[in-house]
């Protein structure tokens, strides 16, 4: 069970491709909190599975007394259940300080970073309530984050304002010892073929930064280009990266009521399918229908040839803050992939070519070790 | 549940409709990759060229398709190694040993890689086996060990299954991944203090390594050593344990297996 935890409606940023709905005050009570932490680790334990708690938009750290709350109940809980309780969040980095990472340290909270790239590209979108840049704070704390947690995941956002910056965007975040990034592209937004054609530009750049540092050893993840080459590695039946939408991964909002994901909960009036709510627990008929209608395959993607697991087109929530339906994606979407998965192709069979050492052992890790074995005999490493 | 203020709306989606200039149009006949999926690889390893000369599953795979490229020069001009010792070689095995066999010359090594994405951070996986390969190579090396994998140990009424063990000299360990439950259960506070009791009292030493976040070989080395020079100072005692019944199946000769597709992993947080 992922549950994405909304504890406040309220952030200090107004990005305005923010798709979390207004920004206000509400804040999830202790009761509703905690009642939470324990709805989550029932679920898990019942379903066999880890309960993970993944704290998302407004800001949790808005509401860092609630977050912590809900890190100590439910890891209290979880002992006596005998569930893993993991933590995770989505954050904008902007309140994070020296105890909150101890904290984190403590209690094995793994953040995810929103940053848009370098000053240019992040300024373009991330701007505070009084409309200014929130660049220069995070550049400031972006060594101690990466201290904290070297492997530190960063998530960008691309849009029609900011893509002229994309490539350098990506690069400066590499630079700063970056390595693991999740690109999405505002599909909400009204891309003009200009914008599409400048997306193209900068993937095409992006795509070869990222070549040349994976020919010089760097060990990155781009989820543009990783997921899909994943995906195809791994064949159509073993395809990793789903939507879990209604099955396994459940947004619980500051009332305590329960959304399909993130982008249901919006203001929580109620105006959107609920899924129930944590004092009385999952509605089985709306669950259902979630479940059936993400399982079902994308329209009309059916005979595209990118729909092999290539095509990121899973994310019901994406489509259907889009479209209105889950499985019908965005056009903005549909341009983004058909410009993504022929330069993902690329580079990746540009590395297949050259057998790069970081790219074979990403795609095929144990054939890897086998080659290096052949390769280099007098290293002693036998398998 | 209080509200205080209300602020401004921070965006409005573009609904799909109003995209005039974009469609969703599906490729007929777009890029393909070349690169094969594993499935491909495991089943035809001349995909890889010349990689038939492996031993193990790849052995079985099919002939290749194409002449295979030659090595680079540079491998061919190297001098020819010596042939392996022999697993009966007394003085190889002295150094250690895994369940009778010499150990290789470096390490195994264990990989911790990161799948998924999303909404949330991708997990960080590693596959529990690789790790217990990487401590019986280490706590055989250092302590120059004959570990036994998968040792049951009968002592004063408690029947534990250990990971790795040396019944002559009494030394052994036990890795309890952080998401393993059962062997959490199994080795649970209570079996722990029994551990450090039979460690005081030099009856047996086990090393207890759990690790609260990924598993990574500098800090499990560094606990190794830590254990073995314990160890070395106050030696178990109790005697020759019996050695437990041979397994059903002798182990495979090298190479590993080749693991199934998606051969489970653990997803664990760093």
């Amino acid at each position: 069970m992922n549950a994405l935890l909304h504890l406040t409606h309220d952030c200090n940023l107004r990005c305005p491709y923010c798709f979390t709905g207004k920004k206000f005050d509400r804040e999830m009570t202790s009761d509703t909190a905690k009642r939470t932490a324990e709805f989550v680790v029932d679920y898990a334990k019942q379903h066999g599975q880890r309960a993970v708690f993944s704290f998302f938009g407004g800001e949790p750290m808005m509401a860092w007394d609630r977050l912590r709350e809900v890190v100590l109940h439910a890891e209290a809980v979880a002992r006596e259940q005998g569930v893993v309780a993991l933590f995770r969040m989505n954050t904008n980095g902007m309140l994070i300080k020296e105890e909150h990472l101890r904290f984190f340290e403590e209690h094995d909270l793994i953040f995810i970073l929103s940053i848009d790239g370098n000053e240019a590209m992040h300024d373009a979108e991330r701007l505070t309530e009084g409309g200014k840049g929130s660049h220069h704070v995070l550049a400031e704390k972006l060594p101690r984050f990466l201290e904290h947690n070297p492997g530190m995941m960063v998530s960008v956002v691309i849009t029609p304002t900011n893509v002229r910056h994309a490539a350098d965007g990506l690069a400066y975040l590499f630079d700063q010892g970056i390595r693991y990034l999740i690109i999405k592209p505002d599909v909400t937004q009204a891309w003009s073929r200009d914008d599409v054609a400048e997306l193209e530009r900068q993937y095409e750049r992006v795509a070869d930064d990222y070549l040349e540092r994976t020919r010089k050893g760097d060990e990155l993840y781009l989820n543009l280009l990783d997921d899909k080459w994943i995906n195809h590695a791994k064949g159509a039946e073993g395809i990793s990266i789903r939507c879990d939408v209604g099955s396994s991964q459940i947004s619980i909002s500051p009332s305590g009521n329960i959304y399909p994901c993130v982008r249901w909960v919006k203001e929580d009036e109620a105006t959107v399918p609920k899924l129930g709510d944590v004092w009385q627990g999952l509605l089985p008929e709306p669950m259902a229908k979630i479940r059936a209608e993400s399982a079902a395959p994308k329209q009309p993607c059916g005979d595209c040839s990118y729909n092999d697991g290539r095509c990121a087109n899973e994310c019901a929530c994406e489509h259907y803050s889009a479209t209105g339906r889950i499985d019908t994606p965005a056009p903005a979407l549909c341009e983004h992939e058909r410009v993504m998965v022929p330069i993902a192709d690329r580079v990746g069979n540009t590395l297949w070519r050259e057998r790069n050492p970081v790219f074979m052992q990403k795609l095929y890790p144990h054939v890897s070790k086998l080659i290096q074995i052949r390769v280099n005999p007098d290293d002693g490493a036998t398998p | 549940m209080t509200t205080k203020k209300k602020l401004p709306l921070a965006g409005t989606p573009t609904p799909a409709s109003a995209q005039k200039e974009l469609a969703v149009t599906p490729v007929a006949a777009g890029s393909r990759p070349e690169f094969p999926t594993r499935g491909e690889l495991y089943r035809k390893a001349s995909l890889l060229g010349g990689a038939t000369l492996l031993a193990g599953s790849l052995a079985h795979a099919d002939a290749p398709a194409k002449p295979v490229p030659p090595p680079p020069p540079q491998k061919q001009a190297m001098p020819k190694q010596p042939p392996a010792e022999t697993p009966t070689n007394p003085e190889l095995l002295a150094a250690g040993s895994i369940d009778g066999k010499p150990l290789d010359k470096v390490a195994p090594k264990f990989k911790v890689y990161r799948e998924g994405g999303g909404i949330g951070p991708a997990e960080d996986m590693w596959n529990e086996e690789e790790v217990e390969a990487f401590i019986n190579w280490t706590m055989a090396r250092e302590g120059k060990l004959a570990i036994q994998t998968k040792y049951k140990l009968e002592l004063d009424g408690t029947s534990l299954e250990l990971d790795g063990f040396d019944p002559d000299k009494n030394v052994g360990y036990q890795y309890v991944d952080k998401l393993d439950y059962e062997a959490k259960q199994a080795f649970d506070k209570a079996v722990q203090k029994k551990l450090e009791k039979w460690q005081k009292d030099k009856k047996v030493a086990i090393l207890f390594i759990s690790i609260a976040r990924n598993p990574d070989a500098a800090t499990i080395k560094g606990k190794v050593i830590k254990f073995l020079n314990g160890v070395k100072k106050a030696p178990p005692q109790l005697g020759k344990l019996p050695s437990p019944p041979p397994p059903a199946t002798a182990p495979a000769p090298t190479p590993a297996p080749m693991p199934a597709q998606n051969a489970p992993a653990k997803p664990v947080k760093k």
